[in-house]
């Protein structure tokens, strides 16, 4: 079972997480910091249905990273796969055109 | 030229069908626990369950229920039929349930897979978008072992998630409850114990078989001599011994009614102390005990309106 590949693996469904999300009991059962690591429960399903660079460029940016060449190093893409992930979180509108 | 244009519509429609109906294949795909449990819900039933893990770092847009299923496989690759979609992408769990007559023979190599529905993924290739698990011995295992492997799965589970699915006695919690339900429909009846809440119906025994313990006494009391002269007279007189019972039982509370008003005077004291006159006829046989009650009870309202209640008009 592959087990913690940074933010690469999704190890758990965001269909699952929007159905915890959406009922109470079991909302309350997780704590207020549930799914902290990626920002949230809807952080978590935004991001779950992005490309794997996409997601690797924002996690990279939230680690401190503030340019290619150091979102580069972070994640470990190419230089192609993070201007790609840049790309599409720009289009979201989750990460400002610097 | 008309069936040219048709033919090449209609390759074109099929190719583009294809492209609608295309997949990619998932990043990775396993199984981590596998087992067969038997006599689950009723003797010779099986349940085949599976931690299994199709990995994708960006879920497909497709419904996992249209895209991925559990396939019971015969040892010689040959499909036994019993398949059933996933409810979930990524690390998960699924189940089988067999009836009896759908039971497969006990401890046997069967095939258990994980994999994509033959439709959307061709070809379907092993460790791409396919596992497979060969049922070993250790596989099969006793109903008793059903909580405790359960448990351990969703500590499993819980860690890769990095949600709470267990309390800390280790029951699991309503999250918990519900995706073990949801992969094994009916676990909250099968092995309640493993459940923070869970609900049961009552035993009741509803007895059948009833005692004629009462009607021993009440024959063992009224003894053979007695039993068997008030049949004779019964017989006699065309009725029925209870009627001679009944009697009897009369007699006997005229005649001691009739001594008690002698000595006071009181038809009070009279009606009380003849009254007495039924229990123990009852307790000597005389007289059933349903009787007696009955007619204690009219005996207590005569009773009642006669001389209490005329004491206060």
């Amino acid at each position: 079972m592959p087990r913690d590949e940074g933010y690469r693996r999704l190890p758990m469904a965001t269909k699952m997480v929007e159905e915890i999300s959406r009922s109470p009991s079991m909302r309350s059962e997780q704590g207020s910091g549930w799914l902290s690591d990626w920002g949230g429960p809807s952080q978590y399903v935004a991001m779950g249905k992005a490309p794997m660079e996409a997601r690797l460029v924002y996690y990279a940016l939230q680690e401190g990273a503030t340019d290619e060449a150091s979102i580069g190093i972070h994640s470990g893409l190419s230089v192609g796969d993070v201007s790609r992930g840049l790309s599409y979180l720009r289009g979201k509108g989750w990460v400002k055109e610097s | 030229m008309g069936k040219r244009v048709l033919v090449l519509g209609l390759v074109l429609f099929l190719a583009f069908c294809g492209i609608a109906l295309a997949i990619s294949n998932p990043d990775a795909i396993s199984i981590g626990s596998v087992a067969v449990f038997e006599d689950v819900v009723e003797p010779g039933d099986q349940l085949f369950f599976v931690r299994y893990d199709v990995s994708y770092s960006s879920e497909p847009s497709e419904d996992v229920e249209d895209a991925f299923l559990m396939a019971i496989y015969n040892p010689d690759g040959t499909t036994t039929g019993y398949t059933r979609p996933l409810n979930y992408y990524q690390h998960n769990i699924i189940s089988i349930y067999l009836t009896p007559s759908q039971a497969l023979t006990w401890g046997s190599a069967y095939r258990v897979r994980v994999m994509g529905n033959p439709g959307l993924f061709s070809p379907l290739t092993e460790g791409t978008n396919m596992f497979t698990k060969i049922l070993g011995v250790d596989d099969y295992k006793g109903i008793e072992l059903l909580g405790g492997y359960l448990i351990e799965q969703a500590k499993d589970l819980q860690t890769d998630w990095g949600i709470t699915l267990l309390t800390s006695g280790d029951l699991l919690n309503t999250t918990g409850a519900m995706y073990f339900n949801k992969a094994i429909p009916g676990i909250y009846n099968i092995v309640p114990d493993i459940f923070q809440v869970s609900s049961s119906f009552p035993s009741i025994n509803v007895t059948t078989n009833w005692t004629t313990e009462g009607e021993d006494l009440w024959l063992e009391h009224k003894g053979p001599a007695l039993n068997a002269a008030m049949v004779d007279i019964a017989d006699w007189l065309g009725t029925s011994p209870n009627w001679i019972g009944i009697g009897i039982t009369s007699m006997l509370a005229m005649i001691f009614g009739s001594t008690v008003y002698a000595i006071t005077k009181n038809p009070g004291y009279s009606l009380v102390f003849s009254t007495l006159t039924l229990p123990l006829a009852a307790w000597g046989g005389l007289l059933e005990m349903t009787i007696w009650i009955v007619v204690f009870m009219v005996v207590a309202v005569i009773f009642g309106i006669i001389f209490i209640q005329g004491r206060f008009t």
